[in-house]
């Protein structure tokens, strides 16, 4: 065997190590079933309307499952529909099949199902009597057959609209993202607790502080253990950083989601602070993080 | 005898090359390593070298693959699974010793005639094609685990370095069809 032969071969064991490292690696970053990102949201119910909300979820990229049905778990006579998202900007494709409007990584596909729901009378019913359902769990159904009982998050379904005007700005500063959610009051209160949920138990990827009256900020620490209620009389801002920079800011606002409790001339009473209702685009980098952060929380 | 080389280069002209209609090559690769497994027997019947056995016995695996292949969809690299990216792995260690092959045995045929400068040309190109490929290939590796950037960057470079090592071995080959050795053996 000559020395450039023997090189060859050096060097072709070096690419089977190398696939073989490659295949493990890929291997261990699949999901065993598809994720069902945490969603929180506010849907206001008018009589006659149908609800609208989005589910984004997450597959192995091979995995060409969609989501074709969904049962929310604390609705008894509910229609719901899934319709699947479709990329507009194509009408055809040449193997006939659908083009959708999925988002495609290296390892994971991000898909959108548009979830069209209308109450059926019982929970029409149970609504106008109770005022608010939750909705955290559902079974959903799938293209192969398959089924699965997921974690949705919390989706409130709301018999009236709330009493508090948010309004959500969402900008960059200086690279790193930045989100708010502004509280007009229309009397004074005083914040007893607030909780905080997903902020508190991350606080090395978001940083929190509340601003009142456009003046007192507050910083998350603070907020973890009010001892003295914090009043507030005309505004209330909620200011999130995000610290790390492969997170994006459009799925991290969709986990947030604190409650602030006060009390006010009225007697005790609370609010959530929701912010958006999609997800928008979510880059390849930003569907991994959110892997990453459901297994080191999940697993 | 230079007509196994000249079969080799035409066979290979037609694998590189692709003239579609509709999804349908025209070109089939399978025909050019046809083509390209008549002239390493020919040149074997004549020369006895092993190499030009081996890289027979490896064409007609190419000629098989191109003829399976053609029933399936193309992958783009962009698209990569496990399984196109195992046959890709696969495919490419079976491509890269077909030619390795074919210039070993080209260059131990050069040396029976003594032909040392063409012999040099030969080695370097021989070793350049392999170890290029084999590191386009330890970099295709990274293909299922790289960002979409770094898989651009990948498949462009791997498309860019691939046509010219194919290129310059065509060019080697072509000196193989002009040598002047056939004339001595038929005698």
């Amino acid at each position: 065997m000559t020395k450039s032969t023997r090189i060859m071969i050096i060097a072709a064991m070096l690419v089977f190590v190398s696939a073989f490292v490659n295949v493990l690696y890929a291997q261990s970053m699949k999901l065993d079933e598809p994720l069902i990102m945490a969603h929180y949201d506010d849907l206001l119910w008018d009589e006659g309307r149908e609800l609208d909300l989005q589910i984004h979820y997450i597959t192995n990229r091979d995995d060409d499952r969609r989501m074709v049905s969904l049962d929310f778990e604390s609705l008894s006579s509910s229609e719901i529909m899934v319709e699947q998202s479709q990329d507009s900007s194509f009408t055809f494709s040449f193997q006939g099949n659908q083009v959708y409007n999925d988002q495609v990584g290296r390892y994971f596909t991000k898909k959108t199902g548009y979830i069209h729901l209308r109450l059926g009378e019982a929970d029409i019913v149970r609504l106008k009597e109770e005022g608010s359902i939750k909705v955290t769990r559902a079974n959903v159904g799938y293209s192969d057959g398959s089924f699965a009982v997921v974690n949705l998050g919390e989706i409130r379904l709301l018999s009236q609209s709330l009493q508090e005007e948010l309004v959500r700005t969402d900008h960059r500063g200086r690279g790193m993202p930045e989100f708010t959610a502004s509280f007009k009051l229309e009397e004074a209160i005083e914040i007893t607790s607030l909780d905080l949920g997903f902020v508190a138990s991350h606080p090395d990827l978001l940083d929190f502080q509340m601003m009142v009256d456009s003046k007192k900020i507050y910083s998350l620490k603070e907020l973890q253990s009010i001892e003295t209620p914090i009043k507030a009389k005309v505004s209330i801002e909620l200011i999130y950083t995000i610290i790390s920079d492969d997170l994006s800011s459009y799925w991290i606002a969709g986990r947030v989601h604190p409650e602030i409790f006060y009390t006010s001339s009225q007697g005790p009473d609370s609010f959530r602070s929701v912010f958006n209702r999609s997800y928008g685009q979510l880059d390849e980098k930003s569907v991994e993080s959110y892997v990453k952060l459901w297994r080191k929380d999940n697993e | 005898m230079n007509k196994g080389y000249d079969q080799i280069f035409g066979g290979y002209l037609l694998v590189l090359l692709d003239l579609n209609i509709g999804s349908f090559d025209v070109l089939h690769d399978s025909v050019g390593y046809g083509i390209i497994c008549l002239g390493l027997l020919k040149l074997y019947q004549h020369t006895g070298i092993k190499a030009f056995d081996y890289a027979r016995m490896i064409g007609i695996i190419e000629v098989i693959m191109a003829i399976i292949a053609s029933f399936f969809p193309q992958v783009a690299l962009q698209d990569m699974t496990m399984t196109s990216y195992g046959l890709l792995m696969i495919g490419s260690m079976i491509a890269i010793a077909f030619v390795y092959l074919i210039y070993s045995g080209g260059l131990a045929h050069i040396k029976m005639y003594s032909m040392e400068a063409l012999a040099e040309t030969l080695g370097r190109g021989r070793t350049s094609y392999g170890l290029g490929m084999i590191s386009l290939l330890v970099a295709q590796s990274f293909l299922l685990n790289a960002t979409s950037d770094f898989r651009s960057g990948i498949i462009i470079g791997s498309v860019a370095v691939g046509i010219v090592l194919q290129v310059i071995f065509m060019v080697h080959i072509n000196s193989l069809r002009k040598a002047e050795f056939n004339e001595i053996l038929e005698d």
